[in-house]
């Protein structure tokens, strides 16, 4: 789903915020990203949304190269993949429904497909009631799972999440953790930044350690050697 | 149709003041070009009238022969911006002088003319066609002329026809730089206020990249909405601008009588007001283009240090 090859992001001489990362992540997976603020790990993800170029090095997501990605294709790979910021960033003039539905705007979908399949998403992270509330009417923890929604609802494959429940407390990103979860169970690749060393540690899922651009020492196995190396050096 | 309204409602709901202010800066800017357009060209039309009603006089020697009063007919037909000329005699020349000063009194009519010689020369009277008719046209003819045999003088209003010279000049070149300043002046503040819009929406454009928005579907609503604040703003200011205008009329009517000259003035014609109101919508779709596609590039759109 998810291949970098020999990748660096350099923004300036003093500032590597990637060097060398290479890492395979299968289609299916669900894999934590980790690492202390500074490490590269919102970089990455901006790489892989198309937000940002590498320095140098391959990019491939869901089969596509992205280093041979035109600016007309790029809203096109960014179909492929949902993405969940810390901060929401829902659109404060639209509804919880218009939000989700704003995916699906875009692809020129019907007007009752939308509405059905909005309404199935909302079902799903447990607010079809407040679909006509505005953000600011919602939690932190309401407003990330509108979020998540309009991440999912037209069925992108991948899902990255960048600090999910930065904002959130332990019961609410509790919560978030497992929407992610039943997510993957369905068949939807996840890959999870996180400062959470709770779910880390907790879930035996794989974790991608970064630190100064790099991969940190053992940190990009499959998941099974994965739990003993968490056991030993977390 | 369904979607332009809910557009523009939602854009109108969340942005109701940097709408305002924008679409207010664009009134503004329209009036005063506008109204500087209206104010010359009805000034031009007063000036016009006065203009018919110069005209050049050839005075003929008395000694003019045959041959030269041909050359003369001649020179008048080739020459295009004439439109016409009407020979007066000696004796029609002294009738009409007769008729306007009659009421002065037979003795003066009389010591004027003293022996039986009939003073006043034969002459010609030239018609110049309106469209060509221009100050520098009349005097350079009229110094034409007085070179040609036979002629003894050439009248066209000198003294008249310089100051209507000055004055058109001075208004021309006032409406210009006046236009000049307002349009920088325009763009600016235009392109800060829709600036200043597009701050507030970079959110928004951000996540419709976010969510796969091609560059044409993020841009068209701005676009819409650019070209709707600006035909509301050529629409009101056209509507301001009749107000004035009508304003105007009655005072001027009301001091000036029923001077006929007011006649000639006129608001816009109707294709001049549509040519306006489409004008406004393009020239709002043109800045709001400008400035949304230098926040939405396509590639890599939105920079956001985030840490
Ligand atoms: N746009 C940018 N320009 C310059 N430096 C940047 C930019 N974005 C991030 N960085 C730097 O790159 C490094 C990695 O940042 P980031 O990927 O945001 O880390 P993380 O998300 O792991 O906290 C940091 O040193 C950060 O200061
Ligand atoms: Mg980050």
């Amino acid at each position: 789903m998810i291949e970098l090859s020999h990748v660096y992001k350099i923004y300036s001489q003093s500032v590597h915020a990637l060097s060398n990362l290479t890492m395979k992540i299968a289609r299916g997976e669900f894999v934590y990203l980790t690492g202390p603020s500074g490490a590269g790990k919102t970089t990455l993800f901006r790489l892989i949304t198309c937000y940002d170029r590498p320095s140098s090095g391959t990019v491939v997501v869901a089969g596509q190269n992205l280093s041979t990605v035109t600016p007309d294709q790029v809203p096109f790979v960014r179909r492929k993949v949902g993405v969940v910021f810390q901060d929401f960033k829902l659109l404060k003039n639209r509804t919880s429904f218009e939000n989700v539905a704003l995916p699906l705007e875009v692809l020129g979908m019907k007007r009752a497909e939308i509405t059905a399949r909005v309404n199935d998403m909302l079902d799903q992270v447990g607010l079809r009631y407040k679909s006509g509330y505005w953000p600011n009417q919602l939690s932190g923890g309401e407003q990330q799972r509108v979020a998540i929604a309009r991440a999912l609802v037209s069925k992108p494959g991948l899902l990255i999440a960048d600090e999910p429940t930065g904002n959130l407390d332990q019961n609410l990103s509790n919560e978030i953790m497992e929407l992610f979860a039943r997510i993957n169970a369905q068949g939807t690749t996840v890959f999870v930044a996180t400062h959470n060393q709770s779910f880390i540690s907790k879930g035996n899922r794989r974790v991608i350690r970064l630190e100064k651009g790099h991969i940190a020492d053992g940190f990009n196995r499959p998941a099974p050697q994965l739990q003993e190396v968490a056991a030993r050096e977390l | 149709m369904n979607e332009l309204k809910s557009v523009l409602l939602r854009s109108w709901q969340s942005h109701f003041w940097t709408n305002t202010a924008t679409t207010g800066v664009l009134t503004l800017s329209f009036s005063l070009i506008l109204g500087i357009l209206l104010f010359t060209t009805n000034l031009g039309r007063f000036l016009a009238v006065w203009g018919d009603e110069i005209q050049i006089t050839v005075y003929l020697k008395d000694t003019v022969s045959a041959e030269q009063l041909g050359a003369i007919k001649r020179g008048f037909q080739s020459e295009r911006a004439i439109e016409g000329f009407q020979y007066i005699n000696k004796e029609a020349a002294q009738a009409s002088f007769e008729k306007s000063l009659s009421s002065y009194g037979p003795d003066f009519l009389r010591a004027i003319q003293g022996d039986n010689e009939n003073p006043f020369p034969a002459s010609y009277l030239i018609k110049i066609a309106k469209e060509k008719k221009t100050p520098e046209l009349i005097a350079g003819l009229a110094q034409e002329f007085s070179k040609w045999g036979g002629v003894e003088d050439v009248s066209f209003g000198q003294e008249w026809l310089k100051n209507y010279a000055v004055l058109l000049k001075i208004v021309r070149l006032m409406a210009m730089v006046f236009t000049t300043i307002i349009l920088i002046g325009c763009v600016f503040t235009v392109s800060n206020a829709v600036q200043a819009s597009l701050t507030v929406r970079r959110e928004e454009i951000e996540i419709l990249e976010l969510v796969g928005a091609t560059q044409k579907t993020i841009r068209r609503p701005f676009i819409v909405e650019g070209a709707f604040q600006g035909i509301l703003a050529a629409a009101v200011s056209l509507f301001l601008l009749a107000i004035a205008y009508k304003l105007i009329y009655q005072s001027l009517d009301s001091v000036l009588g029923a001077a006929t000259t007011l006649s000639t003035l006129s608001f816009f014609p109707f294709y001049l007001v549509v040519f306006v109101l489409v004008l406004g919508a393009a020239i709002g779709a043109a800045g709001s283009y400008v400035c949304v596609a230098r926040l939405n590039t396509g590639w890599a759109a939105v920079h956001e240090g985030h840490s």
